[in-house]
């Protein structure tokens, strides 16, 4: 069963990677064309999951939400990785109180629950893709801060890095070419399982309308958009609901596949 | 053998490393941990010195604080001519080159993520010896012979050799330099003994073909003995006892050494060992105690013995002792030759005329009563 779940979680995001980079092979329909006469359409044969609340084809519109989606859970995801990596690698190689002070920075941030910081950030400007993911990963970075820092640490301990000072490397180069590629496999198992998160959180954003409004091509925002009309025609929520949700699922699904498979021990899974 | 004519190769003076211990919300700096504490040793061209003391003792402290792999609190390092405590981390990355280490454990000391190629010629890139990858790998090959390996393993990881044989790549890394001075800590204990014996000889047979100097840190003194030309005895992040390996094991000085030897099996079925059990264990470095650091567990103490640390003394030119009784002959029979007056050889300390009195008498009821 849990091979099968990879599996799908697997090919599912390939699909949707596919779906992300070439909307157009998916659906003929033009995702923002309105037409007052198909209003809460149900579904039929030219629109396959119906119309909106303006008449725009859902399934087109699912279909170029996902780019945003993707994008945004896959940037933010990485940034929040990158951050925490870079800073961390440079206080590694600096005393205790660099050190002390990188990591103070980290807990201030994690004082604010994410989202809330996440809502903040975002309601002080405009909206747009640009603002969501500043928001995002403002308020996710220092979550990976000390996670990260404990990966760099456990590796700079290693023998093989002061081997690497003796025969006179740079700072420099012990982090890149030592240290990096030791935790590269890590890192991917949390890429995976942070995108998934940071997916649900940028879909909350939207729902709560900080990204753009409900004309934003996104699935929490068509989600927002729908739910003024919940008793018409729920299903126009449902259908971004579902993508989202299942969506998140595959990433956490092949981040913890990868997880039990690359660190055993460390996820405690072993047999 | 040596040279004692050229200038020495390493020159340790008054070497200290404390780890600062600190306590309370206010991280007070509350005491030291002395891991190394006064250490002072030379080194000629050629030599071997074997660095020999139970564990926690500092003789891997010693080792990494000479190239700075652990900053030394305060002493000099004199390398070549150069103090490598002064150095700036560029020139000091420079002078590394010349001093090279081979760890104990041949599992962690290598990087599971690079091929044979890169752990041995990655240093030679970067430090411009070779131009290009080619003539790196050239460079590898001759070295992977040179170690008793196949050239043809080039490109494969760690993790597909034995111990052994990841020493060996160990070995290959380290001599890829032309270093000087190869400090090789605890570098066979991690190995089965037929193993031992073949890296060991290698060792040597790459000292005699480099003329390689060796920092040879172990707890085995069987394999010390095996390899060093003079031996430092270590005890609590002190050096008790040092001089060439044929006097240290035929005539023993220090209570300390003396029950060290007494350990060594004897391959002789019938022979009546006198084992010396030590009582006791080793006081902490944190605070140790005030006279000699071994008075302790010393069998043969005197009372000024807890009193007050006895100076290096001199048993004969090379070989010198740091035990109150042990009678100093420096000046009786060596005298202090002109040049001699600057060396740092020559240990500045001497007891008070007090002191000597007090330790005269003290020897003298000893000597009566037993």
């Amino acid at each position: 069963m849990k091979k099968f779940l990879f599996i799908f979680s697997f090919f599912f995001l390939i699909l949707l990677i596919l779906v992300a980079i070439a909307p157009n092979l998916f659906t003929a329909q033009d995702p923002s064309l309105q037409n007052l006469d198909l209003i809460l359409l149900e579904a039929n044969s030219e629109h396959i999951l119906g119309c909106d609340w303006l008449g725009r084809d859902i399934w087109s519109r699912l279909i170029f939400a996902t780019r945003y989606t993707i994008l945004s859970g896959m940037l933010v995801s990485f940034l929040t990785l990158l951050i925490p990596l870079l800073l961390s690698g440079y206080v590694l190689f600096r005393g205790d109180f660099i050190n002390n002070v990188y990591l103070q920075i980290v807990d201030t941030f994690q004082i604010f629950p994410p989202l809330l910081l996440a809502i903040l950030i975002s309601a002080r400007s405009d909206g747009g893709f640009l603002t969501i993911v500043t928001a995002l990963v403002l308020s996710g970075w220092a979550a990976n801060g000390r996670l990260i820092r404990a990966y760099l640490l456990e590796i700079k301990n290693r023998d093989f890095v002061l081997v690497a000072y003796s025969l006179g490397a740079s700072d420099f180069r012990i982090f890149f070419k030592h240290i990096l590629p030791n935790v590269i496999s890590p890192l991917i198992i949390l890429f995976s399982l942070r995108t998934g998160m940071m997916i649900l959180a940028e879909s909350t954003l939207n729902f709560l309308g900080l990204g753009g409004g409900e004309d934003a091509l996104s699935w929490g925002a068509m989600v927002y958009g729908g739910k003024q009309f919940i008793g018409a025609n729920f299903l126009v929520s449902l259908y971004p609901a579902t993508a989202i949700a299942l969506t998140v699922f595959c990433f956490q699904v092949l981040g913890e596949h990868l997880e039990t498979k690359y660190r055993p021990k460390i996820s405690g899974r072993l047999k | 053998m040596s040279d004692e004519n050229q200038p020495p190769i390493l020159e340790v003076k008054n070497l200290r490393k404390f780890f600062p211990v600190y306590k309370g919300i206010f991280s007070k700096h509350v005491a030291d941990v002395r891991a190394v504490d006064n250490v002072s040793f030379v080194l000629n061209q050629g030599e071997t010195l074997g660095l020999v003391g139970e564990s926690g003792c500092g003789k891997t402290t010693v080792g990494r604080s000479l190239s700075r792999l652990l900053e030394p609190t305060s002493g000099e390092v004199m390398f070549q001519g150069k103090d490598l405590i002064k150095l700036s981390s560029k020139e000091l990355r420079k002078a590394r080159r010349d001093l090279q280490f081979i760890f104990q454990d041949p599992y962690s000391s290598l990087n599971p993520r690079k091929t044979v190629s890169d752990l041995i010629g990655e240093a030679l890139l970067f430090h411009g010896l070779v131009a290009n990858e080619e003539q790196k790998d050239e460079r590898v090959r001759e070295l992977l012979v040179k170690v008793g390996l196949s050239a043809s393993y080039l490109n494969r990881y760690p993790h597909e050799f034995s111990g052994g044989q990841r020493q060996r790549i160990g070995i290959a890394r380290a001599i890829a330099l032309n270093p000087k001075l190869i400090v090789c800590d605890e570098s066979v204990s991690a190995l089965d003994v037929s193993v031992q014996a073949q890296v060991l000889n290698l060792l040597m047979d790459l000292k005699d073909e480099m003329g390689l100097s060796y920092i040879f840190i172990a707890h085995d003194l069987s394999v010390v003995k095996h390899i060093s030309d003079k031996i430092a005895v270590m005890y609590l992040g002190q050096i008790v006892e040092f001089g060439y390996t044929q006097d240290i094991f035929k005539n023993p000085k220090h209570p300390y050494t003396k029950a060290l030897l007494s350990a060594l099996p004897v391959p002789d079925p019938t022979s009546k060992s006198k084992r010396i059990l030590l009582q006791g264990d080793v006081p902490t470095p944190i605070n140790p105690p005030p006279g000699c650091y071994f008075s302790t567990r010393c069998p043969e103490v005197l009372p000024i013995c807890t009193e007050i640390p006895s100076p290096m003394k001199w048993v004969s030119s090379s070989h010198h002792c740091k035990c109150h009784l042990v009678n100093d002959r420096r000046e009786i029979n060596f005298g202090f030759p002109d040049d001699m007056k600057d060396d740092r050889r020559a240990s500045q300390e001497t007891l008070s005329v007090s002191d000597q009195e007090k330790l005269l008498k003290q020897k003298e009821s000893k000597e009566e009563n037993g």
